[in-house]
């Protein structure tokens, strides 16, 4: 296999902060090269090196030989480097035709866009990603995956040598997923290298021929996939043994009492007769494919959304609908998908967002006491671990992890009796994981109930004392979380096709 | 980068915000300039004005802007009432670009000189009210004319307006007009400012109650173009296609007078749709010519600044006191006097026959 | 059934349209003499001036920037007119006079551009200025006079008619189609929807944002231009205050009309029907021949057109049946 890419005691500061450190590694053709670190390793500054937003400060990258033109992105684009990045690249408002080719677009002649060719070849990108949508819809009104075939379609068409993939899976679900890796592999058979970036494990290992490893800015190691297990890579990434994120959590179940009770509740269409329980001091984990409803219960359990029947117990009594106040006052917190939309105010200070669900705790007379409010900030700063300057630094400064304890923090600081954790852990890097476990077992151990829904598989796995798998808006089956399988949970979470309409299992 | 340009556009926009909240008010048309600007001959004030006992007064004619025809005109008058009245040393000077703080300087100027009377036009009532308090309290007598300021600044206000002798001369202008080419009886239609423009409003009020005595006449509807002209010309348009029986169009703006002109020029209805309003003659001496327009209503502008003198003149010798309800304004005739206020009363029409005689 | 009406009001154009016959019908009813040709191409002719600036304002809009100077501009270059044109002033030949006018306001918008994109001044701040500053050069330039007395051959423009259709309109379309061209088959038009909406992508693809955004204001600039000539040979008289609150006229037609006020989305055809209606609105009320009391109502009640083609539009975009899971 001849080799692709040379990147060449690449070096890169932002001021103070020396982001890589003489990275050295090179990509063969058709190789699915994953590159994996924690989160401020450098992985998303190298990306950005290698299709021309930025320029390094030494070092050298060449691509067949060529050198890269930094910091010209389209001439980086002519050489054959295309990006799928983790948020949406895609322009929502045009449809994929346009999509495909703005910034080369065909024309006529007589200068013209040859809307016909355009059309034309934009389909025939598309079927061979074995995907036939309709290309003249918007793609604001298409799947996550659908734009992600879109996305694709628009790097073949640029005949692309180099395809770099930032976190495509983070918001597909197990179906989408399937179909991407066999486009993956198809490109990768067409000759297509890949640079796959990804924190989940699985994928890599599913995926990858081989795998590189970024630490602090520092190119830890390249290994073929065979020679490493997650084991190793883990332990590459954050420099020491992590024991306890392969292990079965072991918590013992010393649960008490029922603190919340869902008896048939519906809201078609996203959910149906749901009825499950969580009793204090208890982790609930609930599994399914995105999209099966599961987000949704939770919503209308924490009051945000209303729902068509059934009932919301909270110990014993009875919950009003759509009431995020009445929630509160019964002890719910809960901890978005979104964090950045739902659950922070970035422009604000860490304090201000861990004050902001119990500021009436904190007057003195009709004024906030600053006093108290940076007490209470420092209170959960340490117990959460929280890596901040500061109970007064600016929330958006925080890794992704750190901004997560901070929703955490703003709701434990409500004293809640009932806890929902939706999607913990998502965009966090392995280190911040393990650290979101431990917290979460030590508020089960309080006496907290603890309902977690996680698309995570190890994660339901690892932490849960009982699993809940949901499919297609209905709670499907409950699995114990000591002897479960990832076999179990999927086969579960999964439609059964051969059964036509199965209810509850 | 950016801030420098915030900090350059920031004092640049409060500038010409304030240009343009001064010369945007809506106008009427005394405030209205003509292109021509007659060279007003500059009078230096005699330091030694108030010596030679009190057979002669010094008088201040102060105007909104000098070098405009409107206001030259007015001083014409002026002029003609101190050689008429003989004991009159007239001052006419004002600000060549309507600026209210150099009127209050000219004002501080005449206080410390000590002339008799000062006679002001204001361009900012509030701006020029300290200005002229300060002259009355050194004994100076102060009136305004042509544009009032706060009661309390002034003594008299020589009015060349009222409300109702402008609604009053405007129905019958246009009645009259009507009549003259033979239409007895029909709708018409005022295109006015905005609906929230008091001057217009006034005027519309009694222009209602004029019409009451012409019963074949009716008033078919009021359309407020605002002060776009575009708006107006484009309303009068519509007022001539919607009403077929339409006979004349009331234009009580500076924009929609010639509007409504426009409108019926460019529809061809010259002659079967009249239409009158208020306005300096220059503006619209076009549409007179070409017979769109018949007759222009206006004061008299040399009458106001004759009244003006004689008012000045009246107090200075003690003749005029408050409280009085008339002033003998010589050639012109008696003035009626309501309140404190001086009323020229009369408009000045002006059509085809004598508008070449006016240049403002 | 719902299959088949739905995706049809669910295009705001189809909303407009509704208001626009309703509007008409009721008038109609009233005063039949709304209906004749010659009504209709008076209102073409008073759509004609929107039209134009809106053509420029809609394109600013799509990439996620707003002009609100477009009416103080106007009132600027109409000042010029005057004062070059103008037998009582300069006199000099319409022709040349127009050129120049055209290409005043053409410079005018790239001078805002580059405000904008190089001197990273938010659109809004720019042409706030604008909007004071040009206004206040407006009335400096005037000086307070309404100048009249244009060359004929330039007042024909505003006051003529070619196969029974005003001269202003048959401009207004060209350059609406030129427009509508624009937009569906040249590169530049795509890259302004797709730079409206994702701009990082966008820079990230190698667009060149502004160049781009320069273009819109250029182009608004220059359509203004037109627009004022337009206005000026159908007045025949300039004053300070021409075109003075055009720009909210206009924002509202671009908005109306279905163009994102975020950038990225939105059809010519709708922001024409908008301009049609808003502009119709005024006529309308003429014709149904309310009294000297009641016209004073008429501002509302054009408050109230707008707001009901916006609601109707809202409930339309709502109405499409609920998403079956994917």
């Amino acid at each position: 296999m001849s080799t692709l890419v040379e990147i060449n005691n690449i070096d890169k500061r932002f001021g103070g902060v020396h982001a890589l450190k003489a990275v050295t590694f090179t990509i063969d053709t058709g190789e699915i090269h994953s590159l994996c670190g924690e989160n401020g390793a450098g992985k998303s500054t190298l990306i950005k090196i290698l299709c021309g937003a930025y320029i390094p400060n030494e070092g050298s990258i060449t691509i067949d030989g060529r050198e890269l033109p930094y910091g010209n992105v389209p001439g980086v684009g002519q050489l054959g480097v295309a990006v799928i990045h983790q948020e949406s690249t895609a322009f929502l408002d045009l449809n994929a035709i346009d999509n495909v080719f703005i910034g080369r677009e065909l024309r006529t002649s007589w200068g013209a866009l040859n809307r016909k060719a355009m059309a034309r070849e934009t389909r025939e990108l598309l079927a061979r990603l074995q995907e036939s949508l309709d290309i003249y819809k918007p793609l604001s009104q298409m799947t996550v995956a659908q734009r992600q075939m879109v996305t694709m379609a628009r790097a073949l068409a640029q005949k692309c040598k180099l395809l770099i993939m930032d976190e495509p899976t983070a918001s597909l679900s197990k179906r989408e997923t399937d179909v991407l890796f066999d486009n993956i592999a198809r490109l990768k058979a067409g000759g297509v290298s890949i640079l796959y970036v990804s924190h989940r494990m699985e994928e890599i290992f599913q995926l990858s021929d081989r795998v590189t490893v970024f630490r602090d800015g520092e190119h830890v190691g390249t290994e073929p996939i065979g020679n490493v297990d997650t084991q190793k890579v883990i332990q590459m990434m954050v420099g020491r043994e992590v024991a306890e994120f392969t292990k079965r959590h072991e918590h013992k179940a010393h649960q008490g009492a029922t603190a919340l009770a869902l008896d048939n509740l519906t809201s078609r269409p996203a959910f149906e007769n749901i009825s499950f329980e969580v009793k204090a001091g208890e982790i609930v984990g609930m599994a399914g494919l995105v999209g099966s409803g599961r987000s949704e219960i939770a919503r209308a359990v924490f009051g945000i959304d209303n729902y068509q029947s059934g009932v919301i117990r909270v110990l014993g009594k009875a919950q009003r609908k759509g009431n995020v106040r009445d929630a509160m006052a019964a002890g719910i917190a809960m901890v978005p998908e979104d964090r950045q939309h739902e659950g922070l105010l970035l422009p604000l200070t860490v304090s201000a967002n861990i004050s902001m669900a119990v500021l009436q705790n904190l007057l003195c007379g009709p004024f906030l006491s600053k006093k108290k409010e940076g007490a209470l900030a420092q209170e959960y700063i340490e117990e959460l671990s929280i890596r901040t300057g500061s109970a007064h630094a600016v929330t958006s400064t925080l890794s992704g992890g750190n901004q997560q304890k901070v929703v955490i923090g703003k709701w434990l600081a409500t004293q809640p009796r009932i806890l929902i954790l939706d999607e913990p852990t998502r965009g966090v890097d392995v280190g911040a994981k393990a650290e979101m476990y431990r917290i979460i077992r030590e508020l089960a151990e309080k006496g907290v109930a603890i309902w977690v829904i996680s698309s995570d598989m190890p994660e339901i796995l690892h932490i849960s004392d009982r699993i809940l798998v949901m499919c297609e808006g209905r709670l499907k089956g409950e699995l114990e979380g000591k002897s479960a399988t990832q076999e179990d949970v999927m086969r579960l979470a999964l439609p059964d096709l051969s059964e036509e309409g199965a209810i509850l299992a | 980068m950016r801030k420098i340009i915030m900090l350059l556009l920031l004092p640049a926009m409060i500038c010409l915000y304030g240009c343009g909240g001064e010369s945007s008010e809506t106008r009427a048309p005394s405030k209205e300039s003509a292109p021509k600007a007659a060279q007003e001959k500059q009078e230096e004030p005699k330091a030694q004005a108030n010596e030679e006992a009190k057979d002669k007064y010094t008088v201040c004619l102060l105007p909104k802007l000098k070098g405009i025809a409107y206001f030259t005109s007015c001083a014409e008058g002026a002029k003609k009432a101190a050689a008429d009245l003989g004991d009159i040393d007239l001052i006419y000077d004002g600000p060549v670009d309507g600026s209210a703080e150099k009127q209050a300087s000219m004002i501080e100027k005449w206080t410390l000189q000590e002339v008799d009377v000062i006679c002001v036009s204001p361009n900012a009532p509030d701006v020029v009210a300290r200005a002229m308090k300060e002259a009355r309290e050194a004994g100076i007598k102060v009136i305004t004319w042509d544009a009032d300021a706060t009661p309390d600044s002034r003594s008299f206000f020589v009015n060349q307006a009222t409300a109702q002798a402008i609604g009053y001369g405007l129905v019958d202008t246009m009645v009259n007009d009507l009549k003259e080419i033979g239409v007895e009886g029909g709708e018409l239609a005022i295109v006015s400012a905005s609906a929230t423009a008091a001057n217009q409003n006034s005027w519309i009020e009694h222009m209602k109650t004029r019409l009451e005595k012409y019963p074949e006449f009716t008033l078919a509807t009021i359309k407020y173009p605002g002060e776009s002209q575009n708006k107006a010309l484009q309303d009068s348009q519509d007022l001539i296609n919607a009403f077929p029986e339409l006979k004349g169009i009331i234009g009580i703006s500076s924009v929609s007078f010639p509007g409504a002109a426009e409108a019926v020029k460019q529809l061809g209805k010259a002659g079967g749709v009249l239409v009158t309003g208020l306005s300096t003659p220059n503006d619209m001496k076009g549409y007179v010519k070409e017979g769109v327009v018949k007759s222009v209503v206006l004061w008299n502008t040399e009458d106001l600044g004759y009244l003006t003198v004689c008012t000045a003149e009246a107090l200075a010798s003690g003749k005029l006191e408050p409280g009085a309800t008339s002033l003998d304004a010589g050639a012109i005739g008696e003035k009626k006097i309501e309140g404190d206020q001086v009323l020229l009363g009369d408009i000045l029409v002006f059509n085809k026959d004598n508008i070449d005689q006016y240049d403002f | 059934m719902r299959k088949f009406i739905l995706p049809l009001i669910q295009r705001r154009e189809i909303g407009l349209i509704i208001l626009i016959v309703l509007l008409t019908g009721v008038t109609a009813y009233i005063n039949p003499s709304f209906l004749a040709v010659s009504n209709l191409m008076q209102i073409l002719n008073n759509c004609a001036p929107v039209a134009l600036i809106s053509c420029g304002v809609m394109l600013v809009i799509v990439t996620a920037e707003i002009d609100i100077s477009v009416g103080s501009l106007t009132g600027l270059l109409s000042a010029f007119i005057a004062l070059l044109m103008s037998r009582e002033q300069l006199g000099w030949n319409p022709f040349l006079v127009m050129l120049i006018i055209l290409f005043l306001g053409a410079l005018m918008g790239t001078v805002t551009g580059l405000l904008v994109t190089i001197g990273k001044v938010p659109s809004i701040i720019v042409t706030l200025g604008l909007l004071t500053a040009l206004r206040g050069a407006a009335i400096k330039v005037l000086g307070g006079k309404t100048i009249k007395d244009y060359p004929e051959s330039f007042r024909y423009l505003g006051t003529e008619s070619l196969l029974g259709v005003p001269i202003s309109v048959w401009i207004a379309i060209a350059a609406i189609a030129f427009t509508a061209w624009l937009i569906r088959w040249t590169r530049l038009g795509r890259r302004l929807y797709a730079l409206g909406s994702n701009p990082q992508s966008a820079i990230l693809l190698g667009l060149n944002e502004r160049a781009l955004k320069c273009f819109t204001f250029a182009f608004t600039g220059f359509l203004t231009a037109v627009a004022t000539i337009l206005i000026v040979a159908k007045l025949g008289n300039v004053e300070a205050a021409i075109g003075k609150g055009d720009e909210l006229l206009i924002v509202t037609c671009v908005v109306v009309g279905g163009v994102s006020i975020s950038g990225g989305r939105g059809q010519l055809a709708g922001v024409m029907l908008a301009v049609f209606l808003m502009v119709m609105i005024r006529t309308n009320l003429t014709y149904l021949q309310l009294g000297p009391e009641a016209t004073k109502w008429e501002r509302a009640i054009q408050g109230l057109f707008i707001l009901a083609a916006v609601i109707l539009d809202h409930v339309a975009s709502h109405a499409k049946p609920a998403e079956s899971e994917a």
